[in-house]
């Protein structure tokens, strides 16, 4: 198994609402690798989203430390894990978060921009990413004329289009039906296997079990189960990409 | 293929997946050499209506401001209309007077005085008086009595006017009105059985442009004059004397000369000196600045609440498509200029609809025959105050962003 990219180390986590403290994350230790999808389950109150969060540079934890791509993430200033996030960082969450006046392929070259990626270029990216969830098509509709499925793959787009070594999942199929739902969750399991990025993806839908590599269980704040899925669904053919220079941000 | 054989791409390309059946290749190339896509002006001209009633708030506000200015400027304006369309080229002025309007006798040598100066080739008089006019239909209204030369050459008689007009009032007992003030003076349909002070006078013709902000103004000669104020013109004392230079001299040179000689008797003054010295008093003297100034913070505070309401509702429907941009890593500083760029935009739509509206409104007011005008540095300051409406607005508007966490969408 290749060396992890995402270590999570003892954190902990609390909220305080009035005179209440109550404690989302008491101290979970989990090591991600690249290459696979990996799955965090639990009921809802689990802690998992708060997992999610902190793992990904969201939320800072109480205690204990997040290692991302060698890292050390919430020691560094606040300025410092945003570019890491715009550097690295993908995310697709359960509302598809669009916004209504972009078409597609802006709603992809938005955030490419930010990058130092602009013009033809970033259009050229954009499409590529469209094309990789099949929404070529569609690239100059607005989100009023997109379904929920294909809502979501615009934003699978939008978080793989810089080619992120994270991808970070919040219920991407919660809102989808049974059929979009497969397609969103293949989507992130071929973008883990064929580039070798770290795929995280928090859920409580079983669907998503059957394309994950590794299922890890949450209950309560702490982990209770840690099983890899022989039987994934194998990750679909692959249709090979032109060749195109890096991102230079 | 094995399941990990293909993981390691060193390009970190996107991978290309067939899903669904939208797999037709690509539909919708972007032109070539497309620009940046701007989510503050793409969100505008998509969500136009959203943002209709900050630019109209926007608009109304400077409307409310450019609107006031060109009634206070004009209206300032009618008390120096005769000064600046007199054709003197320096006017001596009582030193105590502030303003036009509010004349104080001079001297009676300082006529003398100035024409005794070898640059000065004409003199002249012009006397302001208040009476009482009393209409052929027993109307009665408070006139002020403009008392002028009216021989050929006359520096005071307004150039605007035809020379008719000035032989008209040659004549015993002539005066002239504004068109504007006719019906006020009950001389719509008659000129005869008019009386000024007691004194019966008749309407000779009639001029535009110099109609008072109050009362009325009313042209005549310096023997109408006398004869209409009797005893108390017999002083032989003007209000202002008017003096016409020889071509190619430098009035401010004259100024300065004559002033050496008679500082303590008259101020000599260009006509633009002595308007803006009268209109400057209005503004700042009258109370009328203070009220305008009072308007103005309104107009902007109305503004202000409207625009930045509408572009508070805007960020707050947006407040999760933010946070996601958020979480991807796009700085905070880069939204609030979304924004504030939102901002400037409905800031310069509102300015230019303020200036078709103003433009409309202004004509109206012409055709109404109200004293209006209009400067250039009015139109700026009010390209200003709206900018300034936009940009304090979307400042405001910022603060739900500023609350935006991107760690609030996952839960």
């Amino acid at each position: 198994m290749t060396a992890a990219s995402l270590i999570i180390d003892r954190v902990t986590r609390s909220f305080t609402t009035g005179r209440v403290t109550a404690r989302v994350l008491g101290g979970v230790s989990l090591a991600i690798a690249p290459g696979e999808m990996t799955l965090i389950v639990g009921p809802s109150g689990s802690g998992k989203s708060t997992l999610l969060a902190v793992a990904s540079g969201l939320l800072r934890p109480d205690g204990g430390s997040v290692r991302a791509l060698d890292a050390d993430l919430w020691s560094l200033p606040a300025e410092a894990i945003d570019r890491f996030r715009l550097e690295h960082c993908g995310f697709v969450f359960q509302g598809f978060n669009l916004f209504p006046a972009l078409t597609a392929v802006d709603q992809v070259v938005l955030p490419l921009q930010y990058t130092g990626l602009v013009g033809a270029a970033a259009y050229a990216r954009a499409m590529e990413a469209l094309v990789a969830v099949g929404l070529a098509d569609k690239a100059h509709l607005h989100p009023l004329a997109l379904s929920g499925g294909e809502k979501q793959r615009v934003a699978v787009a939008r978080a793989i289009a810089k080619g992120p070594q994270l991808l970070f999942a919040d219920e991407p199929t919660s809102a989808l039906d049974k059929e979009n739902g497969a397609k969103v969750a293949r989507l992130l399991h071929t973008i883990a296997r064929r580039d070798g990025a770290t795929v995280l993806c928090v859920s409580h839908d079983p669907r998503l079990i059957d394309h994950a590599d590794r299922v890890v269980r949450i209950e309560d704040g702490v982990l209770t189960a840690d099983e890899r899925n022989p039987s994934a669904v194998p990750a679909p053919p692959l249709a090979m990409a032109p060749p195109r220079p890096e991102i230079s941000p | 293929m094995s399941r990990l054989g293909n993981s390691v791409s060193p390009s970190r390309a996107v991978p290309t997946i067939a899903v669904g059946s939208s797999d037709s290749g690509v539909g919708a190339r972007p032109p070539a050499g497309a620009g940046r896509v701007s989510l503050a002006r793409q969100t505008l001209v998509y969500e136009w209506r959203r943002y209709l009633a900050a630019v109209l708030a926007v608009a109304f506000s400077g409307l409310l401001v450019l609107v006031q200015v060109a009634l206070l400027l004009g209206m300032f304006r009618t008390v120096t209309t005769v000064v600046e369309s007199a054709g003197a080229d320096l006017w001596m002025v009582e030193p105590t007077v502030s303003s036009f309007d509010l004349a104080r006798e001079l001297a009676p040598r300082v006529e003398n005085r100035v024409r005794a100066h070898p640059a000065v080739i004409r003199t002249e008089r012009l006397n302001l008086g208040f009476a009482d006019w009393r209409g052929p239909d027993g109307s009665r209204v408070a006139v002020t009595l403009i008392a002028l030369d009216v021989g050929p050459g006359s520096l005071g008689f307004p150039r605007s006017l035809p020379s008719a007009l000035r032989e008209a009032l040659q004549q015993p007992g002539a005066v002239l009105v504004d068109r504007a003030d006719v019906a006020k003076l009950g001389v719509a349909s008659r000129s005869e059985g008019v009386e000024i002070d007691g004194r019966r006078v008749r309407v000779a013709g009639t001029v535009g442009g110099f109609r008072a902000i109050g009362g009325a103004n009313v042209f005549v000669s310096e023997a109408t004059y006398r004869e209409i104020r009797g005893a108390a013109a017999s002083r032989d004392a003007p209000h202002y004397v008017l003096a016409a230079l020889a071509p190619g001299v430098d009035p401010a040179i004259v100024a300065a000369d004559l002033q050496s000689v008679g500082a303590e008797m008259f101020r000599a003054m260009t006509p633009d000196a002595l308007a803006t010295m009268s209109q400057t008093y209005w503004l700042l003297e009258s109370g009328t600045g203070a009220g305008f100034l009072f308007s103005t913070v309104l107009g902007l505070l109305v503004g202000v609440a409207i625009t930045s309401q509408t572009l508070r509702a805007a960020v707050l429907a947006s407040l999760r498509e933010y946070a996601t941009l958020r979480a991807l890593g796009v700085p905070l500083r880069a939204l609030r200029a979304v924004v504030l760029e939102q901002a400037a935009w409905i800031g310069a739509v509102g300015f230019v609809v303020t200036a078709i509206a103003t433009a409309l409104v202004i004509g109206a007011a012409m055709v109404a025959e109200v004293a209006v005008a209009l400067t250039w540095w009015a139109v700026l300051a009010t390209a200003i105050f709206s900018m300034l409406v936009s940009v304090i607005s979307g400042l405001v508007a910022l603060a739900p962003l500023l609350r935006t966490e991107p760690a609030e969408l996952l839960r």
